[in-house]
């Protein structure tokens, strides 16, 4: 058996970077997902959709949310007290802590309830965690990406939001508005408080990643802009997510249509969330390392 | 009517003041003052022109010495030289800042690109973007970012 050589392991270390194995195997998971709905769709034989959900989607979720985790750690650990971005990266790292953590005491239960032969809804008590991976998580996230801009803004730097991002933010609003009159005017169809806070925060997450993702692009690439870039994807999915849940219930498009969008937009939206801090951690070991050469 | 038109033509033919002044301080881009030095070298009028703003220059005071924190003034002697002698300022190397774009994106890319064209250095030019490296890479990496740009490192 002979040692790998220097040069071939320093090519494996510039190539084989933790950005592009998040990427690849997102992509490959996606795929096989989505080939078992197609599979479904066209043959209407739900056993390869069923195994994808069932034994590879959490384990999916799970590393995707540790990753977020761990990594906004690494990342925060870089910035001191005093610059704006150590709030940032704290937030996003008790982000990640909070995803983590509902996301596994949501999982526990629900496989407890299954022992129990009940579904997860009539189990044990899920609503404060529910709480927590919905409006808690997107209100720090919302928080955290506001810091993002603010240094941007005392740079000079932030962009201007595009006219196809004002009518996304204006349909979306309208929406926002029809459900908050309805809360108000006490109607039946009316949406629960939660819900439309909710709402409300993903109106504004969706804001803030419109605003970053033109400001990242304006940017012109870099390590930066591509981390900032995929905390912008990862929000807009999980708001594309939240539209597609809206469509279903409110606009009467066929849950089987909007499947492909509402059952699949989780698993991108969840690895962005990693892909992000990986990005900014590659640039700040490459610099602090200084090991490996330079790589577009 | 015929000296607004041989003014008209002389302002077609030969390089405007605002040009010329723009080259002695230094403030035209690379491209455009290698090309303003090659018509100083081949036009007379032009000549005359830059050589009476020169004149100018000479008669008035010496200012007083000011700081110079970002290397701008540097810069332009550096320019100023290389017109009286009639030398060729360079090209300068610029292939460092390909790293600048790899980390903070071309725009900051540009924004050093700017100020490395006037000639300023290569430690002033990238604290232009040092603070914004620092913002978002952290201290540590943004300084090292600063350093391997400045070429201290």
């Amino acid at each position: 058996m002979t040692a790998p050589s220097p040069s071939s392991a320093a090519h494996r270390a510039k190539y084989l970077t933790l950005p592009r194995i998040i990427v690849l195997v997102t992509a490959v998971h996606l795929g096989c997902g989505i080939l078992a709905w197609f599979y479904w769709r066209l043959q209407g034989d739900v056993g390869p959709l069923s195994s994808y959900f069932n034994l590879a989607a959490s384990p999916f979720l799970l590393v995707a949310a540790g990753g977020e985790a761990l990594l906004a750690g690494v990342v925060w650990r870089c910035y001191q007290r005093q610059q704006a971005m150590w709030w940032c990266w704290g937030l996003l790292f008790v982000s990640g802590i909070l995803r983590i953590v509902s996301y596994i005491v949501m999982q526990h239960r629900a496989i407890e309830a299954l022992f129990a032969d009940q579904v997860p809804s009539q189990g044990p008590d899920l609503s404060l965690f529910l709480i927590i991976d919905g409006p808690g998580r997107v209100a720090v996230l919302l928080a955290a990406l506001a810091v993002v801009l603010r240094v941007y803004r005392n740079s000079g730097w932030l962009a201007t939001l595009k006219p196809f991002d004002r009518a996304l933010l204006t349909i979306v609003g309208l929406h926002v508005a029809r459900q908050g009159y309805l809360l108000l005017s006490g109607s039946p169809g009316g949406p629960p408080a939660d819900s439309f806070l909710t709402d409300v925060l993903l109106l504004g997450l969706l804001f803030v990643a419109l605003l970053l993702y033109r400001t990242a692009s304006a940017s012109g690439g870099g390590y930066v802009a591509r981390c900032w870039g995929a905390y912008a994807a990862g929000a807009f999915l999980l708001s594309l997510g939240n539209i597609g849940k809206w469509l279903v219930f409110s606009a009467g498009v066929p849950w089987e249509a909007a499947s492909l969008l509402n059952w699949y937009v989780w698993f991108p939206a969840a690895a962005a969330y990693a892909l992000a801090p990986a990005y900014l951690r590659e640039a700040q070991f490459r610099l602090l390392h200084n090991s490996l050469p330079a790589q577009r | 009517m015929i000296t607004v038109v041989r003014n008209l033509i002389h302002s077609w033919l030969h390089q405007d003041l605002s040009i010329l002044l723009a080259y002695r301080d230094g403030e035209l881009p690379h491209h455009k003052a290698r090309r303003l030095l090659r018509r100083l070298r081949h036009c007379p009028p032009c000549r005359e022109n830059y050589d009476a703003l020169a004149m100018l220059e000479e008669l008035m005071p010496d200012p007083e010495p000011v700081a110079d924190p970002f290397g701008l003034l540097a810069g332009r002697q550096r320019l100023a030289v290389a017109v009286r002698t009639g030398s060729d300022p360079g090209q300068p190397d610029l292939a460092w800042l390909d790293e600048v774009e790899q980390y903070l994106g071309n725009r900051a890319r540009r924004e050093v690109l700017s100020r490395a064209q006037l000639g300023i250095d290569r430690e002033h030019s990238v604290a232009v973007v040092a603070p914004f490296a620092k913002d978002m890479l952290g201290v540590r990496a943004g300084q090292a970012l600063a350093d391997r740009l400045s070429g201290r490192r």
